[in-house]
């Protein structure tokens, strides 16, 4: 692994005695990597709020999947805000990532949008489908394909960012988009309609604040991990009861209008502390109920392709971070 | 007014009267529907944004008439509680608090506002100071500056902006604020006025002035500004629903429906909602954001401090209370805990205490036990012994332990009793008995011992602890009280249960080597007058001597046994013969030799009877019943002799015992009766007395003379018997007699047996007790010469008691015996009543006649008085006046005669001699 530049500086501090004392002797923030995902921006409502402390928590933002991961990968985050089947990947790379919190579940906000005439995901065949490599989207292509009964190389991939999809769309080069929003608010705009969707793959699309074991083994992140959890229910709670509010906050990060978040926010199921407690650290008598998702979700990634064993699930789960009654 | 007209105006006023009470119905049921609305700007402008609402209303419901009222926060109040009007449209923290206050219905829609084209269904609130106020950039800038606002009930004019502050922690004081009151332009205007330092306001109220002209937006500057894409007001707070339209309480459902209806309905963008500067309703907003900040801001109607229930603190503080509570019960539990140590300490203590008590008394005990303690370990390794054990066994304490205990062994115990210890040990984990051990100075002694397996809580063997006592001084004593259990104390001779033991072995061996054994009863010849004479001292002295003489006479396997009293018995065995006796010689020789006793040499003999085996085939005890049979006989057969038993001549002896039992019996029977043969006096010729004759009236055999029957029971316990009834019975007859008016001495005869009883004497006078007239001189006691010797002293001391008693004596068959003088001399019986032998041949020869005056003369030298027997004839009589003698009884006078012919031979007697008759004449018989 190359030496991140947050590593190189830490490095290049020990030569001052200055920095040495005022620098690396300070604790070090809790950076999480993230992309933009309606899901994801509790924590960004919570910085704006306050809820978040910026001493203790730092949101490094980027523009994918794969650049969360390689922030992660880089040493300069210490988590990132990534979906479960991109987690898995990950720890089949060797990069042990556990999942701590479950931000939405997605149910239709992942979806395969095409150009009129296309009327099916079978119309796919020849077809140049554009994704994002290593992330969801490949996931959400991969199981559309296998339920349509294509095969995999039926189709024509056209490996794109998030950020290339519009533009994409609007250069015509592509026949299909797998997406998610904010994008699909966006893609309203234009001549597009949705063939498939992750309500087609219940609970399979699950997003995840995934920390780097590391972190979690040296702990001295623990208290800044629970208080971004902590954070994020006081976000989600506020967004559940005052939308009006929460929704025209967000507007300008999603890059809509306050009138289409609402609409961005129709395909998530965001779990209160509750839920997650279930999800992650299951209740008495009970596995977390995720570990039956994630193998589910192991198997399908083996079956699909994009995983080549099945995946190691031991610690893949930590559920201890979450509160233990209603956030105030 | 004409009665022609009078009945068509009164049909005219009916109909009137009709039509106005309809008409008053009707303005009931049509009464407008009140809609009250907030005005937070001037009346007059809320009243014309609201009218087209009217139109809009009636259009959808024409039957209904609608008037919209606006109303500032105290008017709204006031008709919300009299319930004045139907519908309520005002901000959402006013609705709130009236809802609590008052009650309100659920909103049926949500406004959504309108600014620069763009809708707003959320507002919020502003804060704002003049632009040229460099000092007020930010929210905190506004500590201790003046703030105008309406009132503490505006939501958007103060309480989301105060929220803000709050949110920020900047305390509002009240002093800072100046409130202005409705509508909002005033607040604006202390500010432009500069009475205010900065002032709040609901979003669009600015935007609104502006339009209107009044208000100048460069001139102003928002503070904490909120940058929301798309939102179109400016804004410096949080954003809440728009305001709800709600129903009162008693609105009609049905109407609240249509008016609902109504109000969804409206088109956006449509002419009336331009007109109301509007977007139009949207589906009720939820309105908890606006209730949590009015709690937070504790904020009618949560100014107040809430009523708290358990439930409540429960919600609230649940964690802390089960925190609590668990430290409260871990302090219970630790006290408790606490409080159980402390008193198991307590516990634990006192049994240590107790412990070492007991452990000291057992210490103590181990030390001081008088018995002697060994302990070993399972291998049998003494590992610890007590004091007694060195007293007992020589060893100490350091040469003891690390031994074994076979250090102890005698070598005196048969294998069988270790093993069976071992056997016990192991099984039962206990063993007791006696074995011979040895003590360090090889002395061997007995021990009591007991062993006891000892096992800890798992059952696993710890110890042996041994405890034995030394027994051998019990032991010593044990064989003291063997020696006297087995010999007798005065001679040292066996007893008669060793004899029993002795008898047995001889037997025993007799049968082995086919050799005769004897068993010899031997009784000494006079020695009771040696106890009477020198007293018992002298008699044991006596004993001891023949024993010591016997001892020299047998031979060492030969038993000297002595029974008691001067009764003896000897075994000898190994007899080459039957009639190998001539031990028995020396025996009495030894015997008969003079012992020395106080000076005086006193001689005894002995009567030994011999039993042999196997000749006699009989049983130990039977042998030497034999043999004291045997000694009788020798005793009868003159003493100083042994007599062998004769099996043969047993049943000679057997006969004489079932006469005896037949005795006693025919005693009981009744069937033993007394005739009486009487005496005269032959100086006067009067009846002396009678003398009583025993005769058995056999229910078989017929009456028996005394002949027939009283040899059979000579010298045994029946003779006694017999004299003893022969006593009761006299006595009797005398008293019959003498209540017959008859006084006749009745003389009995009593046995040399009888008389030498030492209970005679008492026994007599106990008889006598039961018949007091005949003493005294009523009874006479005849005994034998011959018995009288027997043991001299003896019957002389009878003697003199019974005289004293009233009772004579006479000497029966007088000249047959001895008769020696010294012993006349000293013998006091009153009578000597001459032999019938002599009597009755002396009329024909000389030499018994010679006796019979002999004896009556030496009867009057020494005082006697003579009474001959046996006088057959008259002539008898007659000899035996003439020769002195004083009385005589026999055939001459009348032959024995029961009991009832006494009284009548009396009364016929007249006397037999001539020189008597003449004296007696006229004479009472009865003296």
């Amino acid at each position: 692994m190359p030496l991140s530049r947050r590593d190189f500086l830490c490095s290049a501090a020990a030569f001052s005695l200055l920095s040495a004392f005022v620098g690396c002797a300070q604790p070090r923030k809790l950076t999480i990597a993230s992309y933009v995902w309606p899901g994801y921006e509790s924590l960004y409502l919570a910085r704006h709020e306050r809820w978040l402390d910026p001493n203790k928590v730092e949101l490094l933002n980027t523009h994918s999947a794969r650049e969360t991961l390689r922030a992660i990968e880089e040493g300069r985050a210490d988590a990132g805000t990534l979906t479960l089947d991109e987690m898995l990947r990950a720890r089949s790379h060797g990069v042990p990532l556990v999942a701590v919190l479950v931000f939405d579940i997605s149910a239709g906000a992942d979806a395969i949008y095409a150009r009129s005439g296309i009327r099916s995901v079978a119309d796919l065949r020849g077809r140049r489908v554009a994704y994002e490599e290593g992330s969801t989207g490949a996931l959400v292509l991969a199981r559309a394909l296998d339920i349509a009964g294509l095969e995999q190389n039926d189709v024509v991939r056209v490996p794109l960012s998030v950020h290339e999809h519009l533009s994409a769309w609007q250069q015509e080069n592509i026949d299909a988009l797998v997406c998610y929003e904010p994008i699909i608010s966006l893609l309203a705009a234009f001549d597009a309609h949705r063939l498939f969707d992750t309500r087609q793959m219940p609970d399979m699309v699950v997003d995840v604040l995934a920390i780097h074991q590391k972190v979690l083994d040296a702990g001295n992140q623990n208290a800044a991990l629970r208080h971004v959890i902590h954070a994020h229910f006081k976000a989600l709670r506020h967004i559940t009861t005052n939308p009006h509010d929460a929704f025209a906050r967000m507007a300008e990060r999603l890059g809509l209008s306050i009138e289409q978040v609402p609409g961005a926010f129709r395909g998530l199921v965001m779990p209160d502390w509750q839920n997650n407690r279930d999800l992650l650290a299951g209740s008495q008598g009970h596995p977390p109920e995720l570990l039956v998702g994630a193998q589910q979700l192991g198997a399908l990634m083996v079956k699909l392709g994009l995983l080549n064993i099945h995946p190691d699930l031991d610690g893949v789960l930590n559920g201890r971070f979450l509160p233990e009654e209603a956030p105030r | 007014m004409n009665l022609v007209k009078l009945p068509r105006y009164v049909l005219f006023l009916s109909a009137f009267l009709s039509w106005a009470m309809l008409a008053v119905s009707s303005a009931q049921a049509l009464e407008p529907v009140r809609i009250g609305v907030l005005a937070f700007r001037p009346k007059t402008q809320t009243l014309a944004q609201w009218q087209p609402l009217v139109t809009v209303l009636k259009l959808s419901m024409p039957d209904r008439d609608f008037v919209v009222e606006p109303m500032v926060l105290p008017e709204m109040e006031q008709a919300i509680q009299s319930r004045r009007i139907d519908f309520v449209m005002t901000n959402p923290g006013h609705y709130i608090l009236m809802s609590r206050r008052y009650g309100l219905g659920a909103p049926l829609a949500t406004m959504i506002g309108q600014e620069a084209g763009k809708a707003a269904s959320a507002f919020g609130g502003v804060i704002f100071t003049l632009a040229n106020r460099d000092d007020i950039q930010t929210l905190e800038d506004l500590n201790q500056k003046t703030i105008a606002a309406v009132s503490v009930d505006s939501m958007g004019g103060y309480q989301v902006q105060a929220y803000e502050l709050f949110r920020r922690d900047i305390k509002l004081e009240p002093a800072q604020m100046l409130y202005t009151g409705m509508p909002q332009d005033q607040t604006v205007d202390r500010v432009l006025n500069k009475k205010a330092d900065a002032a709040f306001v609901r979003t669009g109220v600015l935007e609104k002035m502006a339009r209107e002209g009044k208000l100048d937006l460069s001139a102003i500057k928002v503070i904490n500004p909120q940058h929301l894409p798309g939102f179109p007001q400016a804004l410096s707070t949080r954003l809440y629903p728009e305001w709800p339209f709600a129903p009162l309480p008693n609105t009609d459902p049905g109407l609240s429906r249509r008016v609902a209806a109504a109000l969804l309905l409206l088109e956006d963008l449509g002419q009336v909602t331009h007109a109301m500067d509007i977007r139009g309703f949207g589906v009720p907003a939820d309105y908890s954001p606006v209730e949590e900040m009015l709690r937070d801001l504790r904020a009618p109607p949560f100014d107040k401090a809430p009523i708290f229930t358990w439930h409540d603190v429960w919600a609230r503080y649940q964690a802390w209370i089960v925190l609590l509570f668990s430290a409260f019960g871990l302090v219970l539990l630790l006290g408790a805990r606490l409080y159980l140590s402390r008193r198991n300490l307590a516990e634990a203590y006192r049994r240590v205490a107790h412990q070492t008590e007991q452990l000291k008394l057992s210490a103590s005990v181990f030390e001081h036990s008088y018995d002697g303690i060994l302990i070993t370990d399972p291998s049998n390794v003494i590992v610890d012994v007590n004091p007694a054990f060195v007293r007992i066994t020589g060893y100490t304490k350091a040469e003891a332990v690390g031994q074994q205990p076979a250090i102890l062994r005698s070598g005196q115990n048969t294998l069988l009793l270790y093993q069976e210890m071992w056997r016990a040990l192991n099984t039962q984990d206990f063993w007791q008995g006696e074995i011979w051990n040895k003590r360090k100075n090889g002395e061997v002694y007995a021990q009591m011992l007991a062993i006891t397996a000892v096992r800890d809580a798992a059952g696993q063997l710890a110890h042996y602890v041994a405890v034995f006592s030394d027994i051998s001084a019990l032991k010593a004593h044990q064989a003291e009280l063997d020696r006297m259990a087995h010999f007798d104390p005065l001679t040292g001779v066996p007893n008669r249960r060793l004899l029993s033991d002795r008898l047995d072995q001889a037997i025993a061996r007799s049968q082995r080597n086919a050799k005769p054994m004897a068993v010899c009863y031997l009784d000494l010849d006079g020695f009771k007058p040696v106890n009477d004479r020198f007293g018992h001292e002298a008699g044991d002295h006596l004993l001891v001597e023949i024993t010591h003489r016997l001892k020299r006479v047998l031979r060492s396997d030969d038993t000297l046994a002595r029974l008691g009293g001067d009764e003896f018995v000897l075994l000898f065995g190994d007899l080459d013969g039957v009639d190998d006796l001539s031990v028995l010689n020396r025996v009495l020789d030894a015997v008969v030799q003079p012992v020395d006793i106080k000076g005086q040499a006193v001689s005894v003999s002995a009567s030994i009877g011999v039993a042999l085996y196997p000749e006699d085939d009989v049983d130990a005890d039977t042998l030497l019943r034999h043999a004291d049979q045997a000694m009788y006989t020798a005793k009868q057969a003159g003493k100083n002799c042994y007599f062998r038993f004769d099996p043969s001549r047993d049943q000679q002896t057997q006969e004489r015992f079932a006469a005896q039992r037949d005795i006693i019996a025919a005693i009981k029977n009744h069937e033993m009766v007394l005739y009486y043969q009487p005496k005269i006096d032959l100086r006067t010729g009067k009846v002396l007395g009678v003398e009583a004759l025993i005769r058995w009236q056999h229910p078989e055999r017929g009456l028996l003379s005394p002949a027939l029957f009283l040899p059979l029971i000579e010298d045994s316990e029946a003779e006694v018997t017999l004299g003893q009834w022969v006593i009761d019975r006299a006595l009797g007859q005398y008293d019959d007699w003498r209540a017959a008016g008859l006084d006749l001495q009745i003389s009995v005869n009593i046995s040399g047996r009888h008389l030498q009883w030492s209970g005679f004497v008492d026994d007599l006078k106990k008889r006598l007790q039961q018949h007091p007239a005949a003493l005294p001189g009523g009874l006479e006691i005849e005994v034998l010469e011959t018995s009288a010797l027997e043991d001299f002293q003896w019957v002389a001391n009878v003697i003199t008691d019974c005289e004293n008693l009233g009772v004579s004596f006479a000497l029966d068959d007088f000249g047959t015996g001895y008769s020696s003088l010294t012993y006349l001399r000293n013998l006091p019986a009153k009578t000597l009543k001459i032999d019938q032998t002599f009597v009755g041949s002396m009329l024909a020869d000389q030499g018994d006649r010679a006796i019979v005056e002999g004896v009556v003369a030496l009867a009057r030298t020494f005082n006697r008085i003579t009474l001959a027997e046996g006088a057959e004839t008259v002539e008898h009589l007659r000899v035996l006046m003439e020769m002195g003698c004083d009385g005589a009884q026999g055939y001459a006078i009348a032959k024995p005669m029961p009991a009832d012919q006494v009284l009548g031979w009396c009364q016929a007697y007249r006397p037999l001699l001539a020189c008597h008759a003449e004296a007696n004449s006229g004479d009472d018989w009865s003296i």
